[in-house]
């Protein structure tokens, strides 16, 4: 039987043991692609995600907001995460 | 000896009080009164305030009489003379020394009364809740910033300025500002009573600043909060008295209404701009309203530009500026069309050049966009506006999170991928420094269209020590943490469009490398490395920019590097200081506003109240006399002509006899070690005075100088003297009550002589001293009760001299003072043997010419005139 969407999304994100928010980036991960996402590429996304959830879900966040809108974030925050060598939401 | 009362209104929220008040006593304020006036609590807070018997005193109101009624009552409780410093309970004082501080603020010039300071919320990440604000003619809303609301701590506003208003959860009000004004005005009950108040003080001449070196933490409306309505209905009253006193008045001082046509937005260039000047515009008189050039969601990240774009304005406007891409000028909507412009090229397109024809002024930020657009083919006038940098939030002391490994870390921000050559950076960087060299590239991606396309380009070129920070926007007020987290900044495009990190970069002192072209060349030549560049064609545009040079790009970056590890840091701040002054924005804003007031015939600003003199109140001086004069100038001498007139000079025991005046100096031992500590204290003497006051010496001075004068106030009149108050006597200004100070001035060629004599100075560095203590000196006494004393004069007719000096005493209302007997003058006042005669063959310098030829005339008496420090006064007074 067929789920209704919302909860196909929320049984997905459950099964890839992220939150709807990290599922939400990882869709946007692999929108922003000109190729087809591979499976490693998808696997490698994932586990970042995982490694770094409080970045993930504040990145959900700030997709959630107006498209017209700059998703805003400190600065310092952004500094932090460039010094550090887990920066997993770069390209 | 006077000082502070310290006033504290409490309303029930006895924890809150107790929190505030155990915060206030552990900061351990020096010459203080701390009263709490309980304004009718039902609470605890009597039966708390009983365990703090003997540290404060308590005024318990009947009933809750409001903010106003129940301050007031602290004021009228304070004791007389002092100073008072209003306070709120929910405040936490977390910086020790607040109020020395506040009193340095409260001093630095004589026009100074109402002194406020930084406020934190009580927001873990610290936001700014207050750094003195504004209240505007429309909405009447009282604005607690000058930028946006709700900013992060980034260390913005730490000097001291002057604002329009600020909020009284902490004011230092002087003592003769409330001679002046009075206390609170008591038609209102709580809200809007310090704006009013502030308003009143700028009518009276008097300024309201900020002291940027204090930051206290605030829980704003702590005190009214869950009431069931009470603080909305507060508001609303209190707005209403407001409005009907000052609103109509508010509107008249506008004078035209300027549309702001361009973007909040993109480019970020332009954005900037708009952020820079509609809130200064605005802020001097005329009523700018914002609208963009193209379709956005405006992001101003400020409350007086969101203001702006609300408003509605008359068509035409009286004035239109356009600050957009060239194409845009045609837009302008206004009786007179002013446009801000800027290309990437040697000629800017022709359609910029035609739409520019309607405009009436075009302005442009430097030499090159003037040659660009002339050569296009504009007819208008081109004026360059030079946009400055925010002094306020662009300075060395932003706090920023640096590389966790030290590295030297170069900054490069990528728009366009064609124009800002990102992966031209990267090779030169990667070519410029080995594996050995500490170093890391810092790329920031801004969002925007060409942001994914950076992004790929610039993959496959990265490396551990190429760090890029992609897709991130960030408020517009942390923008120098960017830059504090770097060590250069990297301006090296093909396009030499304005960018306004470049100034802003130096400001901040960091290195600058841009491009030998365009708006940042000149920068980069005379403040940076600038880096070669051959002519190239942009392909979208066809018209001519640059290609940097890949050699002398890995030099410059060379270059920058090496210069680092050389120069110590203060050289370093203190040319980022000097450039941040040179390149001020504030100018820049009083440029604009000059042009856009010219062009519309708009009214010129009206001219502000004659500035407030403490010498102006109608109270007679108390009987503290301050003699000041360079050392060898006589002070000595006058100080014992006032003893023999009856004017104290302090215990005998404490009075210092010295070989080089053996008649005694009548100048306090303890008050000269107070000096002399003071002065090395902060890295200097007598003989080199330290440029900068630092807090921790000026606290230990006046709390040394307090002791001293707090004795001599047993017995008045009194005198202070020593030589080294000419540069010191402001710092004693919160302890004085109702000074009058006494100048000793002699001919700075026997000021010399006696100091090469006496000491073995060169001539010159004498003369230079007698400069920078007597400009000093009459800096310190501006505004305040004085008399100058010519000690040649009283060398040559000591009783006529002496009978002038004591008729001057008794007319300025100095009790107590007699008459000498004539032959008791004349065997006190005789030539000093040791004293050397004036050297004929010193030359003065123009300046120290005009210095005495303004004592001799006695206009450096003059209070209202430039100050005799020989600046100018600014509009803004700074410290720090």
């Amino acid at each position: 039987m067929n789920l209704p969407e919302p909860e196909r999304i929320a049984a997905l994100a459950q099964r890839l043991a992220l939150t709807p928010r990290q599922l939400l980036v990882l869709a946007a991960r692999a929108a922003r692609s000109d190729m087809p996402v591979s499976d490693a590429a998808l696997a490698r996304d994932i586990a970042r995600l995982r490694a770094a959830r409080d970045l993930a879900d504040a990145a959900g966040e700030r997709m959630l907001l107006g498209y017209a809108r700059y998703a805003f974030d400190d600065i310092d925050n952004g500094l932090s995460l460039a010094w550090t060598d887990v920066a997993g939401l770069d390209p | 000896m006077r000082g502070a009362t310290l006033i504290l209104l409490a309303w029930n929220q006895w924890p809150m009080t107790r929190r505030c008040l155990d915060s206030l006593l552990a900061t351990r304020p020096y010459a203080t009164e701390v009263v709490v006036v309980d304004n009718g609590s039902t609470d605890d807070t009597l039966a708390g305030l009983a365990a703090y018997e003997g540290r404060v005193r308590v005024v318990a109101l009947a009933e809750n009489l409001g903010f106003v009624r129940g301050m007031n009552a602290g004021i009228a409780a304070a004791r007389a003379d002092d100073d008072v410093v209003l306070l709120n309970n929910d405040l936490v004082f977390t910086q020790a020394d607040w109020l020395e501080r506040l009193r340095d603020a409260a001093y630095a010039s004589p026009e100074h009364g109402v002194v406020g300071c930084r406020l934190l919320g009580p927001e873990a990440e610290g936001r700014i809740n207050h750094v003195g604000g504004y209240i505007e003619a429309d909405e009447l809303r009282g604005q607690q910033v000058e930028g946006g609301p709700f900013e992060r701590e980034v260390a913005q506003y730490t000097t001291t300025r002057r604002v329009q208003g600020i909020a009284f959860a902490v004011a230092y009000l002087r003592r003769d500002c409330l001679d002046r004004i009075g206390a609170l005005d008591e038609a209102f009950h709580s809200y809007y009573e310090d704006t009013d108040y502030c308003l009143r003080a700028a009518d009276a001449g008097i300024a309201s600043v900020v002291a940027g070196a204090v930051t206290l933490r605030h829980d704003q409306h702590g005190s009214t909060q869950d009431d069931g309505g009470f603080r909305r209905r507060l508001v609303e009253a209190s707005r209403a008295t407001f409005a009907a006193r000052w609103q109509a008045r508010m509107r008249a001082s506008q004078r035209g209404n300027v549309l702001w046509q361009g973007t909040t937005r993109s480019p970020d260039a332009h954005a900037h701009l708009a952020r820079s000047f509609v809130r200064r515009l605005d802020a001097r008189g005329l009523r700018m309203a914002y609208a963009p050039v193209a379709l956005e969601e405006p992001s101003s990240e400020d409350i007086r530009l969101d203001l702006a774009a609300r408003r509605c304005w008359p068509h035409p406007a009286d004035a239109a500026v356009v600050c957009a891409q060239g194409g845009h000028f045609a837009q302008a909507r206004g009786r007179r069309r002013i446009g801000i412009g800027f290309g990437d090229w040697e000629r800017v397109p022709r359609e910029w050049a035609e739409s520019a024809a309607t405009l009436d002024l075009l302005l442009v930020p430097d030499a090159f966009q003037r040659a660009a657009f002339l050569s296009a083919g504009v007819r208008v006038p081109v004026e360059v506006l030079a946009p400055g940098v925010d002094r306020d939030y662009c300075h060395p002391r932003v706090p920023a999170p640096r590389d966790p490994r030290g590295r030297y870390t170069f900054l490069a921000v990528v728009d366009e991928l064609a124009r800002d050559a990102p992966e031209l950076l990267i090779e030169a960087f990667r070519a410029a420094f080995g594996a050995d060299d500490h170093v890391v590239l810092l790329l920031l991606v801004r969002p925007g269209r060409d942001a994914s396309a950076i992004a790929r380009t610039l993959a496959p070129r990265r490396d551990p020590r190429v760090r890029m920070l992609a897709h991130w926007a960030y408020p517009w007020h942390q923008r120098a943490q960017l830059l504090c987290a770097a060590d250069a900044y990297v301006s090296v495009r093909r396009g030499g469009g304005w960018d306004p990190f470049a100034a802003e970069a130096l400001a901040c002192g960091r290195t600058l490398v841009a491009t030998d072209f365009g708006s940042q060349g000149a920068l980069a030549r005379d403040h940076g490395f600038a880096v070669a560049a051959r002519r190239a064609t942009d392909a979208r545009t066809g018209l001519a920019w640059a290609e940097p040079e890949r050699d002398a790009l890995v030099a410059a970056l060379r270059a920058a590097h090496t210069q680092h590890r050389t120069e110590p840091l203060a050289v370093l701040v203190e040319r980022a200081d000097a450039f941040a002054r040179s390149h001020d924005v504030e100018a820049s804003a009083d440029q604009l506003a000059q042009r856009i007031t010219a062009l519309a015939g708009l009214p010129q600003r009206m001219p502000p109240p004659r500035a407030h003199r403490p010498a102006h109140l109608q109270r007679t001086p108390s009987g503290e006399l301050v003699v000041l004069g360079m050392h060898r100038s006589g002070t000595s001498g006058v100080a014992g002509l006032l003893a023999r007139m009856g004017v104290h000079a302090g215990p005998a025991e404490d009075l210092l006899v010295g070989p080089d005046n053996p008649k005694g100096h009548y100048e306090s031992a303890r008050l000269h070690m107070a000096c002399v500590r003071r002065l090395e204290a902060a890295g200097g003497d007598w003989k080199s005075p330290p440029a900068h006051a630092v807090p921790v010496a000026v606290d230990a001075f006046r709390r040394e100088a307090g002791g001293v004068i707090g004795q001599l106030d047993m017995q008045r009149p009194w005198l202070l003297k020593e030589p080294r108050l000419c540069l010191l006597a402001r710092e004693l200004l919160p302890l004085l009550t109702r000074p009058l100070f006494v100048h000793v001035v002699r001919d700075p060629r026997a000021v010399a002589a006696s100091l090469v004599a006496r000491d073995g100075l060169a001539p010159e560095t004498a003369l230079a001293l007698w400069e920078h203590y007597t400009r000093a000196a009459f800096e310190a006494s501006r505004g305040w009760p004085r008399v100058l004393v010519d000690y040649d004069t009283l060398l040559a007719d000591p009783t006529g001299a002496t009978r002038t000096l004591h008729a001057e005493l008794v007319r300025l209302g100095v009790d107590g003072v007699a008459l000498p007997p004539d032959e008791a003058v004349r065997a006190w006042i005789q030539p000093n043997p040791r004293s050397a005669p004036p050297m004929p063959g010193i030359a003065l310098t123009p300046a120290q010419q005009a210095l005495q030829a303004a004592i001799a005339d006695r206009s450096v008496l003059d209070d209202d005139a430039a100050s005799a420090s020989g600046h100018a006064r600014s509009a803004r007074a700074r410290a720090g």
